[in-house]
């Protein structure tokens, strides 16, 4: 492209064609539209291509629907499978995910990724026991653990609802910590309406991260929603001291963060746990997109 | 004693006590007891409950 000279010199120059047509700091490396994907049903561990990736359900037998279907990705949960939950240690809400090093070629701590998706959320409640059943679906950053021992390394942004409440909340929370109650911290937002629809999480280097929420239910450009919005940081296997974990804690070393590019995965969930009692409602979660930027150099 | 729906009664609780409406809370957790932080715009810090394992409710910070 070629502009005159702001100095009026009369000479034309030639500038690169990013500096004058994408001012975007952010650049997309992954985009899944879930309902033009092929339809396919989730087996558990059993990884399924999509535009070139590996994606993995968990915590399958824990849903009543895992699915690519024309209406996007499904994960529905009834009142006959047993209760889930994202708390601590305990990861058994059914997942679909992907090693983020497989989306983001030559991912690494220097890179500041994130994710989105669009997402619908249906409950279908039972009358009986609703103050004790809750439901969530959204977006997760985790190393792979599943299951009623999972290590406890994950962070999520996504929608909560208590079934004896017509509120609807973001949400966000962290897996592990190894105080007492370790599992507790979170952080909810009325969001004053319906479930959220969009939500996004930036995976800075090492263990921090940011989420934002909206009932707007579009693809948005990253860092531009203001709801929703909570910052944390997930780590578990370092000191207070910087360094590179397993005992070494000498500056200069390579961090070795509980989660790093090698072992991070990102994915899409729901859960419908019940604290006590009879459970007799469900809960459908369908992701219409998932995106996937890295910030430019 | 803690899990999801204790502390959404908890902070049913506290909402109750603060009187008006709040609308992003924070959960964490001190010893037995859990730690409620209702935050304004820009998170500021617009009132902080302590609740023990018996569900009694106190105000702190003021």
């Amino acid at each position: 492209m070629a502009r005159n000279s702001p100095g009026g010199d009369g000479v034309t120059r030639g500038f690169p064609a990013d500096l004058v047509s994408d001012a975007s700091p952010w650049g997309d490396v992954g985009k899944w539209d879930w309902t033009n994907e092929g339809t396919h049903t989730f087996s558990d561990g059993v990884a399924q291509a999509f535009q070139g990736i590996n994606w993995t359900s968990r915590n399958t037998a824990l849903a009543d629907s895992l699915q690519v279907k024309a209406s996007g990705l499904e994960i529905g949960i009834t009142a006959s499978e047993s209760s889930s939950q994202y708390y601590w240690t305990t990861q058994t809400g059914p997942i679909v995910f992907a090693s983020l090093s497989d989306i983001v070629s030559g991912y690494s701590l220097k890179d500041t990724i994130v994710i989105q998706c669009v997402m619908d959320s249906d409950v279908t409640i039972q009358s009986g026991n609703e103050s004790n059943q809750h439901v969530y679906g959204g977006l997760i950053v985790f190393d792979g653990g599943y299951g009623g021992s999972g290590g406890g390394n994950w962070y999520q942004a996504n929608w909560y609802r208590q079934l004896s409440s017509s509120t609807n909340y973001y949400h966000a929370r962290y897996g592990g910590g190894t105080v007492s109650g370790g599992g507790v911290p979170y952080v909810i937002g009325d969001t004053g309406g319906g479930a959220p629809a969009f939500i996004e999480m930036t995976i800075y280097p090492a263990t921090g991260w940011a989420s934002a929420m909206s009932p707007n239910a579009s693809i948005q450009d990253p860092h531009s929603v203001s709801t929703g919005v909570y910052y944390g940081n997930m780590e578990t296997a370092l000191p207070k001291d910087i360094g590179s974990g397993g005992g070494n804690t000498s500056p200069g070393t390579n961090p070795d963060f509980t989660l790093r590019p090698s072992n991070i995965k990102v994915g899409m969930w729901a859960a419908y746990y019940t604290a006590t009692g009879v459970r007799g409602s469900e809960v459908t979660v369908t992701f219409k997109k998932f995106r996937v930027l890295k910030r430019k150099a | 004693m803690w899990n999801q729906t204790t502390i959404m009664a908890a902070i049913d609780s506290a909402k109750d006590d603060y009187g008006s409406p709040v609308t992003t809370v924070e959960v964490s957790f001190a010893g037995d007891d859990l730690r409620l932080a209702f935050k304004g715009d820009g998170g500021s810090l617009l009132a902080a409950y302590s609740v023990d394992t018996d569900g009694e409710l106190t105000r702190v910070g003021d």
